[in-house]
Protein backbone atom coordinates (compact mmCIF):
# COMPACT_ATOMS: atom_id res chain seq x y z
CA UNK A 1 0.00 0.00 0.00
CA UNK A 2 1.31 3.44 -0.85
CA UNK A 3 2.29 5.51 2.16
CA UNK A 4 0.05 8.35 1.02
CA UNK A 5 -3.08 6.26 1.52
CA UNK A 6 -2.44 5.42 5.16
CA UNK A 7 -4.17 7.20 8.01
CA UNK A 8 -2.34 8.32 11.11
CA UNK A 9 -4.12 7.53 14.36
CA UNK A 10 -3.24 11.05 15.54
CA UNK A 11 -6.35 12.79 16.91
CA UNK A 12 -8.60 9.79 16.51
CA UNK A 13 -11.40 10.54 18.91
CA UNK A 14 -14.99 10.18 19.99
CA UNK A 15 -16.89 12.93 18.19
CA UNK A 16 -20.11 11.74 19.81
CA UNK A 17 -20.21 10.32 23.32
CA UNK A 18 -17.91 11.17 26.20
CA UNK A 19 -15.11 9.01 27.48
CA UNK A 20 -13.74 9.96 30.90
CA UNK A 21 -9.98 10.22 30.50
CA UNK A 22 -7.36 10.91 27.85
CA UNK A 23 -7.78 8.22 25.23
CA UNK A 24 -4.68 6.32 24.14
CA UNK A 25 -6.20 3.36 22.32
CA UNK A 26 -9.51 2.46 20.65
CA UNK A 27 -10.30 -1.02 19.36
CA UNK A 28 -13.53 -2.12 17.69
CA UNK A 29 -14.01 -5.70 16.51
CA UNK A 30 -17.45 -6.61 15.14
CA UNK A 31 -18.10 -10.15 14.01
CA UNK A 32 -20.82 -12.30 12.63
CA UNK A 33 -21.87 -15.82 13.48
CA UNK A 34 -20.68 -18.41 11.00
CA UNK A 35 -23.02 -21.32 10.29
CA UNK A 36 -21.65 -24.51 8.83
CA UNK A 37 -24.04 -25.75 6.14
CA UNK A 38 -21.73 -28.33 4.64
CA UNK A 39 -23.62 -31.31 3.27
CA UNK A 40 -22.46 -34.90 3.25
CA UNK A 41 -22.00 -34.73 -0.52
CA UNK A 42 -19.93 -31.53 -0.41
CA UNK A 43 -16.21 -31.77 -1.00
CA UNK A 44 -15.54 -28.32 0.48
CA UNK A 45 -16.80 -26.66 3.63
CA UNK A 46 -19.77 -24.39 3.07
CA UNK A 47 -20.77 -21.53 5.37
CA UNK A 48 -23.41 -18.88 5.65
CA UNK A 49 -23.38 -16.02 8.08
CA UNK A 50 -25.78 -15.53 10.92
CA UNK A 51 -26.44 -12.56 13.17
CA UNK A 52 -24.15 -9.55 13.18
CA UNK A 53 -22.51 -8.87 16.54
CA UNK A 54 -21.04 -5.41 17.06
CA UNK A 55 -18.89 -6.87 19.82
CA UNK A 56 -17.17 -4.72 22.39
CA UNK A 57 -15.23 -1.52 21.95
CA UNK A 58 -12.06 -1.59 24.04
CA UNK A 59 -10.76 1.82 25.06
CA UNK A 60 -7.58 2.60 27.00
CA UNK A 61 -7.22 5.95 28.74
CA UNK A 62 -4.97 7.87 31.07
CA UNK A 63 -7.00 8.91 34.09
CA UNK A 64 -7.18 12.69 34.29
CA UNK A 65 -7.13 14.77 37.44
CA UNK A 66 -10.62 15.84 38.51
CA UNK A 67 -12.28 13.49 36.02
CA UNK A 68 -14.33 10.73 37.59
CA UNK A 69 -13.85 7.26 36.15
CA UNK A 70 -17.17 5.94 34.81
CA UNK A 71 -18.43 2.63 36.16
CA UNK A 72 -20.89 0.23 34.54
CA UNK A 73 -24.48 0.60 35.68
CA UNK A 74 -26.91 -2.26 36.18
CA UNK A 75 -30.39 -2.54 34.71
CA UNK A 76 -29.64 -0.10 31.94
CA UNK A 77 -31.79 -0.32 28.82
CA UNK A 78 -31.02 3.06 27.26
CA UNK A 79 -28.04 2.87 24.95
CA UNK A 80 -25.51 5.67 24.63
CA UNK A 81 -24.69 6.85 21.08
CA UNK A 82 -21.00 7.01 20.12
CA UNK A 83 -19.15 8.01 16.98
CA UNK A 84 -15.44 7.34 16.59
CA UNK A 85 -13.45 9.28 14.05
CA UNK A 86 -10.25 7.53 12.97
CA UNK A 87 -7.59 10.11 12.20
CA UNK A 88 -7.60 13.87 12.18
CA UNK A 89 -9.15 14.55 8.78
CA UNK A 90 -8.69 17.79 6.86
CA UNK A 91 -10.10 19.58 3.87
CA UNK A 92 -9.97 17.05 1.06
CA UNK A 93 -8.71 14.31 3.40
CA UNK A 94 -11.50 11.92 4.25
CA UNK A 95 -11.18 9.70 7.31
CA UNK A 96 -13.60 6.98 8.41
CA UNK A 97 -16.11 7.25 11.22
CA UNK A 98 -17.84 4.38 12.94
CA UNK A 99 -21.09 5.09 14.76
CA UNK A 100 -22.78 2.75 17.18
CA UNK A 101 -24.77 2.65 20.39
CA UNK A 102 -23.99 0.67 23.49
CA UNK A 103 -23.32 0.46 27.20
CA UNK A 104 -20.17 0.58 29.28
CA UNK A 105 -20.04 -2.97 30.62
CA UNK A 106 -16.55 -3.12 32.10
CA UNK A 107 -14.17 -0.68 33.75
CA UNK A 108 -10.71 -1.57 35.01
CA UNK A 109 -8.41 0.93 36.69
CA UNK A 110 -4.72 0.25 37.08
CA UNK A 111 -1.91 1.94 39.00
CA UNK A 112 1.67 0.78 38.50
CA UNK A 113 4.92 2.09 39.96
CA UNK A 114 6.51 4.85 37.85
CA UNK A 115 3.54 4.87 35.43
CA UNK A 116 0.46 6.97 34.91
CA UNK A 117 -2.85 5.72 36.30
CA UNK A 118 -4.84 4.13 33.50
CA UNK A 119 -8.39 2.95 32.94
CA UNK A 120 -9.74 0.50 30.36
CA UNK A 121 -13.38 0.62 29.33
CA UNK A 122 -15.38 -1.96 27.40
CA UNK A 123 -18.47 -0.78 25.59
CA UNK A 124 -20.90 -3.49 24.51
CA UNK A 125 -22.36 -2.48 21.15
CA UNK A 126 -26.09 -3.00 20.85
CA UNK A 127 -27.25 -3.02 17.24
CA UNK A 128 -25.30 -2.27 14.11
CA UNK A 129 -22.38 -0.04 13.19
CA UNK A 130 -22.74 2.85 10.78
CA UNK A 131 -19.61 3.48 8.74
CA UNK A 132 -19.16 6.86 7.09
CA UNK A 133 -16.37 9.29 6.32
CA UNK A 134 -15.71 12.91 7.16
CA UNK A 135 -13.07 15.46 6.33
CA UNK A 136 -13.31 17.60 9.47
CA UNK A 137 -9.99 18.75 10.80
CA UNK B 1 18.22 24.88 29.56
CA UNK B 2 15.21 22.58 29.26
CA UNK B 3 12.09 23.12 31.34
CA UNK B 4 12.62 19.93 33.33
CA UNK B 5 16.20 21.03 34.10
CA UNK B 6 14.85 24.30 35.48
CA UNK B 7 12.35 22.40 37.60
CA UNK B 8 14.97 20.06 39.03
CA UNK B 9 17.19 23.02 39.82
CA UNK B 10 14.26 24.71 41.58
CA UNK B 11 13.70 21.65 43.77
CA UNK B 12 17.37 21.29 44.72
CA UNK B 13 17.97 25.00 45.15
CA UNK B 14 14.88 25.24 47.34
CA UNK B 15 16.02 22.53 49.72
CA UNK B 16 17.96 24.03 52.63
CA UNK B 17 19.51 20.65 53.43
CA UNK B 18 21.05 20.69 49.95
CA UNK B 19 22.12 24.34 49.81
CA UNK B 20 23.47 23.99 53.34
CA UNK B 21 26.10 21.64 51.92
CA UNK B 22 26.71 22.94 48.38
CA UNK B 23 25.59 26.56 48.62
CA UNK B 24 24.78 27.85 45.13
CA UNK B 25 27.07 25.31 43.43
CA UNK B 26 24.28 23.52 41.58
CA UNK B 27 24.99 23.63 37.85
CA UNK B 28 23.73 21.93 34.68
CA UNK B 29 25.85 19.53 32.64
CA UNK B 30 29.35 20.36 33.94
CA UNK B 31 31.29 21.81 36.84
CA UNK B 32 34.03 24.35 36.64
CA UNK B 33 37.51 22.89 36.88
CA UNK B 34 39.06 23.41 40.31
CA UNK B 35 35.74 24.78 41.62
CA UNK B 36 35.05 24.64 45.33
CA UNK B 37 33.61 21.32 46.44
CA UNK B 38 31.17 19.85 47.21
CA UNK B 39 28.85 20.66 44.34
CA UNK B 40 25.99 19.16 42.33
CA UNK B 41 25.87 18.75 38.56
CA UNK B 42 22.59 17.69 37.01
CA UNK B 43 21.80 16.45 33.52
CA UNK B 44 18.89 15.10 31.51
CA UNK B 45 19.75 11.60 30.29
CA UNK B 46 16.44 10.96 28.51
CA UNK B 47 13.32 12.97 27.86
CA UNK B 48 10.46 11.14 26.17
CA UNK B 49 6.90 12.15 25.36
CA UNK B 50 4.07 9.69 26.04
CA UNK B 51 1.45 10.52 23.45
CA UNK B 52 -2.30 10.18 23.65
CA UNK B 53 -4.68 10.11 20.69
CA UNK B 54 -6.02 13.45 21.85
CA UNK B 55 -5.64 15.53 24.96
CA UNK B 56 -2.66 16.24 27.11
CA UNK B 57 0.46 14.19 26.64
CA UNK B 58 2.98 13.90 29.43
CA UNK B 59 6.70 13.43 29.49
CA UNK B 60 9.05 11.02 31.18
CA UNK B 61 12.63 12.03 31.87
CA UNK B 62 15.66 10.36 33.41
CA UNK B 63 17.59 12.90 35.44
CA UNK B 64 21.11 12.33 36.71
CA UNK B 65 22.23 14.12 39.84
CA UNK B 66 25.99 14.03 40.18
CA UNK B 67 27.26 14.89 43.64
CA UNK B 68 30.92 15.81 43.73
CA UNK B 69 33.07 16.03 46.85
CA UNK B 70 36.73 16.15 47.82
CA UNK B 71 36.10 13.12 50.02
CA UNK B 72 33.88 10.09 49.56
CA UNK B 73 32.00 11.05 52.71
CA UNK B 74 31.29 14.55 51.43
CA UNK B 75 29.98 13.25 48.11
CA UNK B 76 27.85 10.70 49.91
CA UNK B 77 26.39 13.31 52.27
CA UNK B 78 25.37 15.54 49.38
CA UNK B 79 23.90 12.54 47.58
CA UNK B 80 21.80 11.63 50.59
CA UNK B 81 20.26 15.08 51.04
CA UNK B 82 19.71 15.50 47.30
CA UNK B 83 18.04 12.12 47.12
CA UNK B 84 15.76 12.99 50.02
CA UNK B 85 14.93 16.37 48.49
CA UNK B 86 13.92 14.87 45.14
CA UNK B 87 12.36 11.56 46.16
CA UNK B 88 8.58 11.67 45.86
CA UNK B 89 8.42 15.29 44.74
CA UNK B 90 5.14 16.30 43.11
CA UNK B 91 3.93 19.80 42.37
CA UNK B 92 4.72 22.83 40.25
CA UNK B 93 8.34 23.96 40.03
CA UNK B 94 9.57 26.62 37.56
CA UNK B 95 6.17 26.39 35.79
CA UNK B 96 6.61 22.63 35.27
CA UNK B 97 4.07 20.25 36.76
CA UNK B 98 6.03 17.36 38.20
CA UNK B 99 3.71 14.37 38.57
CA UNK B 100 6.29 12.24 40.32
CA UNK B 101 10.01 12.01 40.89
CA UNK B 102 11.31 8.59 41.87
CA UNK B 103 14.82 7.49 42.69
CA UNK B 104 15.94 4.59 40.52
CA UNK B 105 19.56 3.89 41.41
CA UNK B 106 22.81 5.40 42.61
CA UNK B 107 26.45 4.65 42.04
CA UNK B 108 29.74 6.03 43.25
CA UNK B 109 32.94 6.66 41.36
CA UNK B 110 36.25 8.49 41.54
CA UNK B 111 37.49 11.05 39.05
CA UNK B 112 41.25 11.23 38.73
CA UNK B 113 42.85 14.68 38.78
CA UNK B 114 42.30 16.55 35.54
CA UNK B 115 45.02 18.56 33.84
CA UNK B 116 46.28 21.23 36.23
CA UNK B 117 44.69 19.65 39.31
CA UNK B 118 46.54 17.95 42.12
CA UNK B 119 43.59 16.09 43.60
CA UNK B 120 40.76 14.14 42.11
CA UNK B 121 37.10 14.18 43.05
CA UNK B 122 34.74 11.66 44.55
CA UNK B 123 31.48 11.24 42.64
CA UNK B 124 28.14 9.91 43.83
CA UNK B 125 25.42 9.99 41.20
CA UNK B 126 21.73 9.25 41.43
CA UNK B 127 19.27 8.59 38.62
CA UNK B 128 15.67 9.74 39.00
CA UNK B 129 12.63 8.92 36.90
CA UNK B 130 10.51 12.03 36.51
CA UNK B 131 7.01 12.19 35.01
CA UNK B 132 5.91 15.74 34.20
CA UNK B 133 3.80 18.05 32.09
CA UNK B 134 4.49 21.56 30.86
Amino acid sequence: MAAGTSISSFQSRFTTGTIAGTVTNIGISPSVAEIDVTGLSDTDKQFVTGTFDGGTVDISCNVDLSTAVVQPTSGNSTTIPFVVQFGKGATGVFVPTWGFSGYIVKTSVSAEVDKQVTVNYSIQISGGITVASVQTA
Amino acid sequence: MSQISKAIFAVLNGAQTVTGLVGSRITPEARTQSAVLPCIVYAVNEDETSQALTGAAFRHAKIEILCVGDTAAAASSVHDVARTALQGVAGTYASVVILHCLHEKSLSNYQAPMAGETTGAFLYSAIFSVMYQN
